[in-house]
């Protein structure tokens, strides 16, 4: 498990002066908080690019509800970070862009498909908070309130994609291709941030 | 009292014969959670041998430490070499052909070395004051200015030898090794000086400070001054560089457009030799 890690990132590790407990704690906890970071980053993004088109519609206030929640993860996150002083991952600047444009773009073709993008995202994130939380738990002595926080917002998130579900994901044009690209995006993305 | 008790007591116990359902769900219950404690005991199996791996490699760590700790004490002869590995594993008590254990030699006695003397700086700062940011200038410079003259001051001991150690550092083997203590450092003094960043900002800042450091190491070889006052000054020049860029990055681009025209007329009017400024 440890082998598979690239050697710099074990050197780094052995060099580092202050003892860092949470390493021994869990090998992989660095790169889940690394990871959730950059997700939540990239949904931050994508509400504010719907919020930027959908903003004055119907579905405005929904939204704004999602995107709220969705900056207290933020802020959660950002906070763990300087907390296990974990690396954010370098691609920081280029989610902030895909994000909004991924939430714009869909946005533009209609409320359906900004619905259908929510879906697809958040199917994905739960999926992805779901695998964090069975390797966390295999761990006898876990951190509570990581497993606490991620399972507070995986619920969260799974109401976003229920909601996403009830205002009419499934009636935007081309749904199953635009769920499906989205998803493959994203999970590629989620591989990405876990390594760099 | 005893009366309360005993009311209590029949309650208790005649509240557990209402319920004779519930006693089947729990004794279900206590099922799985026998299957539980089963796998958990191997789970234990498990924890225990890789304990008892985690013991003989610390050993083995404790018996590296003590031969590099006493190495140290040679290296002003030796230099950073295999010999000062075989005298520090002799006066620490074992054979000389020990420094077999350092297959990187010097190597590994600098990285030791750096290691050291990065735990010591991260032990101090923790006691530094945190500067108070709210007066204009969002760079703690002083903080990091006595961080790194703190951690140059650090080599020298070895003063005389460390150019030798820069370049034994550059060795390809010794690479990894040697960023992975310049990026640890850099790390301590961002963290303790109060940098929260992050984003991008969390690698342009390290980035800047390891430019900084091993500028000011160079600086320091030839610094004759006296208390290095002049290394001083050149560390706290590099920082007040650093703020600049900082902040023409910062810039907003708007408000800036009227420079940029300026520099940009200014540049037209040289390169066509109509320079009236002179």
């Amino acid at each position: 498990m440890i082998n598979m890690r690239s050697p710099l990132i074990q050197h780094i590790r052995l060099a580092h002066s202050s003892s860092r407990p949470y390493w021994k704690k869990n090998p992989h906890l660095d790169q889940i908080i690394r990871v959730d970071h950059a997700g939540e980053l990239g949904a931050d993004r994508i509400y504010a690019g719907q919020m930027a088109v959908l903003g004055r519609t119907a579905e405005g206030p929904l939204i704004q509800h999602m995107w709220d929640q969705e900056k207290k993860h933020r802020e959660k996150f950002e906070q763990l970070i300087n907390e296990y002083r974990v690396r954010p991952t370098v691609l920081t600047p280029i989610w902030n862009v895909a994000g909004f444009v991924l939430g714009a773009g869909t946005a533009l073709l209609g409320k359906e498909a900004a619905m259908a993008c929510t879906v697809a995202v958040e199917t994905v994130i739960v999926d992805h908070y779901n695998d964090q939380l069975r390797t966390l738990m295999q761990d006898p002595n876990v951190d509570k309130e990581i497993l606490e926080t991620i399972t507070r917002f995986r619920d969260e998130e799974q109401e976003h994609h229920d909601a996403g579900l009830q205002h009419g994901a499934e009636q935007a044009p081309g749904y199953r291709a635009l769920t499906e690209l989205i998803k493959a995006g994203r999970r590629a993305a989620i591989q990405l941030s876990k390594k760099i | 009292m005893s009366n309360l008790q005993k009311t209590l007591r029949l309650f208790r116990t005649q509240h557990r014969f209402i319920l004779p359902l519930s006693s089947v769900n729990i004794r279900n219950i206590q099922g799985t959670v026998k299957d539980y404690n089963h796998s958990e005991v191997r789970t234990d199996i498990k924890i225990a041998s890789v304990v008892t791996e985690n013991e003989d490699h610390q050993y083995e760590q404790n018996v590296k430490d003590v031969i590099l700790e006493r190495a140290l004490e040679f290296v002003s002869q030796t230099g950073w070499s295999v010999e000062s590995l075989s005298a520090g594993a002799k006066s620490a008590g074992y054979p000389t052909i020990t420094h077999g254990l350092f297959p990187n030699g010097g190597g590994d006695l600098i990285h030791y070395f750096n290691i050291k003397c990065n735990q010591q700086l991260a032990e101090q700062m923790k006691l530094w004051p945190q500067e108070d940011l709210k007066g204009g200038s969002k760079v703690p410079a002083k903080f990091i200015e006595n961080a790194i003259v703190t951690r140059l001051l650090m080599i020298k001991p070895y003063k005389s030898t460390w150019p030798k150690a820069m370049a034994i550092q550059t060795l390809p083997n010794n690479v990894p090794n040697g960023l992975a203590t310049l990026l640890s450092l850099v790390d301590d003094i961002c963290y303790h000086s109060g940098d929260r960043s992050v984003d991008f900002n969390w690698y342009i800042r390290r980035v800047g400070l390891a430019g900084i450091y091993k500028a000011a190491e160079l600086f320091y070889l030839t610094d004759n001054s006296q208390e290095n006052n002049a290394t001083r000054s050149f560390v706290s020049s590099r920082i007040r560089d650093a703020q600049v860029i900082q902040g023409a990055l910062n810039l907003n681009p708007v408000t800036a457009a009227p420079q940029t025209l300026t520099a940009a007329f200014v540049t037209a009017k040289n390169i066509l030799g109509i320079n009236t400024l002179k």
